[in-house]
């Protein structure tokens, strides 16, 4: 048998500290340039959902937007703390106010809603962000709720699905089975396979990507949880009535 | 780790960028990276886009590399080119989705993709872990330079009749042939430019010329 010629301990050390370097240097070069891109990437990202919101609730420049952000506090007594406006309401777990604060600490941040109303001051609607783990990634998505809280539109954000399988549930032809949607009859929300019929389709089921029925049930149900958390938080939040003019 | 004992000069500038652009174009000659030339070639701008990426990358890999030849180990050469590629594209990435959303939306998958392109390591270990830095840089930049100019000439080629248009303009009437816009008729695209190329060079007497040396 040939013998393996040997490394000596000084060239494995060069060989450690050649790979060490290059990966070192190549993090330095990477984090500088990710640190000099991050506050115009968060100041896009943020204009492009603000844009998103509007356009899914049909709404002008001049409409006004609030961003409701929520978090989860499990240190001790769990709570449920909702900045709005910048004041920081936070609640037990039954739903129960325990004290309004300015805000503050914004660690634990969890998700978010946006309310918006039009230009006239009325109230137009709900975009709630949810998000579902589907085939393979995570499916983000922006669902934007009437007052009444039926189902106006869908918007996937982001997703790496398959390209050509899962990656499909962004195009609008699944996406506006949603539309006009409200919570109840907890039925419609399973996915159904096979084509969905061209005339007198059957609006109360939704019809899945065909070969992708997994993408499209983990929208699906993350659709109708972000509609049930979201009726249940306006209803904490917001009295009757609270929201209707701005 | 010096350079090699038995290196010829470097070529002049001007051989190195007829070679990448032509005469050892990575697509039509040298037969490297077809996957990638097929998946992003449906139209002229992915194309270009595409290129413009590889472009950069190449560019930057070859630098890198070229500069810092004599202090990477022979025994890990392989895998310090890997990182280094795939810091490039990491960095080209980044500043596409910000600079560009739009863009970045459509090809953002095959950008990431390019750290596996066989075209940017092979150009590392053929020549800018051997050359110095100005003559490393050129031979990037002509190999980026071929690398797109072959996309755009295949997106042009299955989006013109694949689509009958060009860049999203209508300029023939329906698809002429729409098998081009599919990912087999890609690889005819490819293999009828190819075809075409030799056709040139033979016209040329490259070929010939070529042949008859070697006889000698």
């Amino acid at each position: 048998m040939k013998k393996l010629s040997e490394i000596s301990p000084r060239e494995i050390s060069r060989i450690v500290l050649c790979l060490a370097v290059t990966c070192f240097l190549a993090g330095i070069v990477l984090g500088g340039v990710y640190f000099l891109t991050e506050p115009v990437k968060r100041r896009m990202t943020k204009e492009r959902e603000i844009a998103a919101v509007r356009h899914l609730l049909d709404l002008k420049e001049d409409s006004k937007l609030i961003e409701v952000r929520r978090y989860l506090n499990e240190e001790g007594t769990i709570t449920l703390s909702y900045l709005v406006s910048g004041v920081m309401k936070i609640f037990d777990t039954k739903g129960n106010l325990l004290k309004e604060i300015p805000a503050s600490d914004e660690s634990h941040f969890v998700g978010r809603f946006f309310v918006a109303w039009d230009a006239a001051g009325n109230l137009a609607g709900y975009v709630t962000e949810g998000s579902q783990s589907g085939f393979k990634s995570n499916i983000r998505f922006f669902a934007a709720l009437n007052k009444d809280f039926t189902l106006r539109a869908v918007e996937v954000i982001s997703q790496e699905e398959d390209p050509g399988l899962g990656a499909e549930i962004i195009r609008p032809e699944f996406l506006r089975q949603f539309a006009g949607r409200s919570l109840e009859p907890i039925e419609q929300w399973k996915v159904q396979k096979g084509p969905a019929p061209q005339r007198g389709a059957d609006a109360v089921k939704i019809y899945g990507v065909t070969g992708a029925t997994i993408s499209s049930q983990a929208l699906s149900d993350g659709v109708a949880q972000a509609m049930r958390h979201l009726r249940h938080r306006i209803q904490i939040l917001f009295p009757e009535g609270g929201l209707n003019h701005e | 780790m010096s350079d090699p004992i038995f290196l010829p000069p470097a070529p002049p500038a001007k051989e190195l960028l007829w070679r990448g652009f032509f005469s050892e174009n990575p697509v039509f000659r040298l037969a490297l990276s077809l996957c990638p030339a097929v998946a992003v070639t449906n139209s002229v701008r992915n194309g270009l886009l595409m290129g413009l990426a590889v472009l950069a990358v190449q560019i930057l890999s070859s630098g890198t590399v070229a500069l810092f030849r004599r202090h990477i180990h022979d025994k890990v050469r392989i895998p310090v080119y890997t990182i280094l590629i795939a810091l490039w594209v990491s960095v080209i990435d980044r500043l596409l989705a910000v600079t560009a959303p739009d863009v970045y939306a459509e090809i953002s998958l095959y950008i990431k993709l390019i750290v596996a392109f066989a075209i940017i390591i092979s150009r590392l270990e053929v020549f800018a872990s051997k050359y110095p830095l100005i003559p490393s840089l050129v031979d990037g930049f002509s190999m980026g330079l071929g690398f797109l100019f072959a996309l755009v000439l295949i997106g042009a080629f299955r989006e013109l009749f694949g689509n009958g248009t060009l860049w999203g303009i209508p300029i023939v009437e329906g698809r002429p042939l729409l098998l081009l816009a599919l990912p087999a008729g890609g690889f005819f695209t490819i293999g009828l430019l190819m075809a075409a190329m030799n056709f040139v060079d033979v016209k040329r007497g490259t070929k010939l010329m070529e042949e008859g040396r070697r006889c000698v």
